[in-house]
């Protein structure tokens, strides 16, 4: 007994899809990996960085090696989840106090009060103190919400300025 | 949001002795404030004029120890 075969054009052979595909694949894997877990960049709006940062459309470098608040210093410009929009809004502000520092709980209303930064948690503001909302609104922000730390911004993406501590880089 | 106690910028050396992991006084004293660097964070108070926005500074101090960070805007004249 024989087997009648099928009439028709030729099936291109699978590796001339697979291989493609594959390269493909590896390539938005790691590209994925870089972008979540190295470095990012982003898009920045809103008044309170001003005059660090714009108020919009400038772009920032983001480091993934300080998620969950990793070497995270006082002074260093962090990316955090926003901590009543959830996990797609980001925020970005100055860190002010880390676990165990004393700050001041708002050095614009002149009364001195202090607080002691709780376990686990960071104080947080913008620079353009009467336009922030930030940790003197919604109070110390959970080091685990931390996106990565900004070293740069743009205001093209060819033109890139890197951010430096002004406790730890800048004049004494 | 975690609950956090505020005290007058008078009460920081009691509240220096405090450890925040276990709220029971440090064992080990905290180094002497005045041997900390001086450190200085400039922020702002901007505002919209016109087509430009004006800035005017906020200093912020801080002295940084060994052990932790204390602002002392509120406790210094510098």
């Amino acid at each position: 007994m024989t087997r009648a075969r099928a009439e028709g054009p030729p099936r291109p052979p699978l590796r001339a899809f697979l291989g493609p595909l594959r390269n493909a694949t590896i390539i938005l894997l790691w590209t994925h990996l870089f972008w979540s877990k190295c470095y990012a960049v982003g898009s920045t709006k809103g008044p309170s960085m001003l005059p660090t940062i714009g108020v919009s459309g400038e772009w920032v470098l983001i480091s993934k090696f300080h998620t969950r608040g990793r070497e995270i210093r006082v002074g260093d410009l962090v990316s955090f989840q926003h901590p009543y929009d959830g996990r797609d809004v980001g925020v970005l502000k100055r860190v002010i106090g880390m676990p165990g520092d004393f700050v001041l709980k708002d050095p614009t209303d002149f009364t001195g009060d202090m607080l002691q930064v709780p376990r686990g948690h960071m104080w947080v503001t913008g620079d353009n103190l009467p336009h922030s909302v930030d940790s003197r609104r919604y109070g110390p922000i959970p080091l685990a919400m931390v996106n990565g730390k900004i070293l740069a911004k743009a205001e093209r993406l060819w033109k890139w300025q890197w951010l430096r501590n002004p406790l730890f880089e800048g004049e004494p | 949001m975690i609950p956090v106690e505020v005290f007058p910028a008078s009460d920081l050396p009691r509240m220096l002795q405090m450890d925040v992991k276990t709220g029971r006084r440090k064992k080990v004293p905290v180094e002497e404030l005045a041997a900390c660097p001086l450190k200085k964070l400039i922020q702002w108070e901007c505002e919209p004029n016109g087509d430009q926005v004006r800035c005017w500074p906020v200093k912020r101090f801080f002295r940084i120890c060994k052990q932790v960070t204390v602002e002392v805007t509120a406790l210094e004249k510098v």
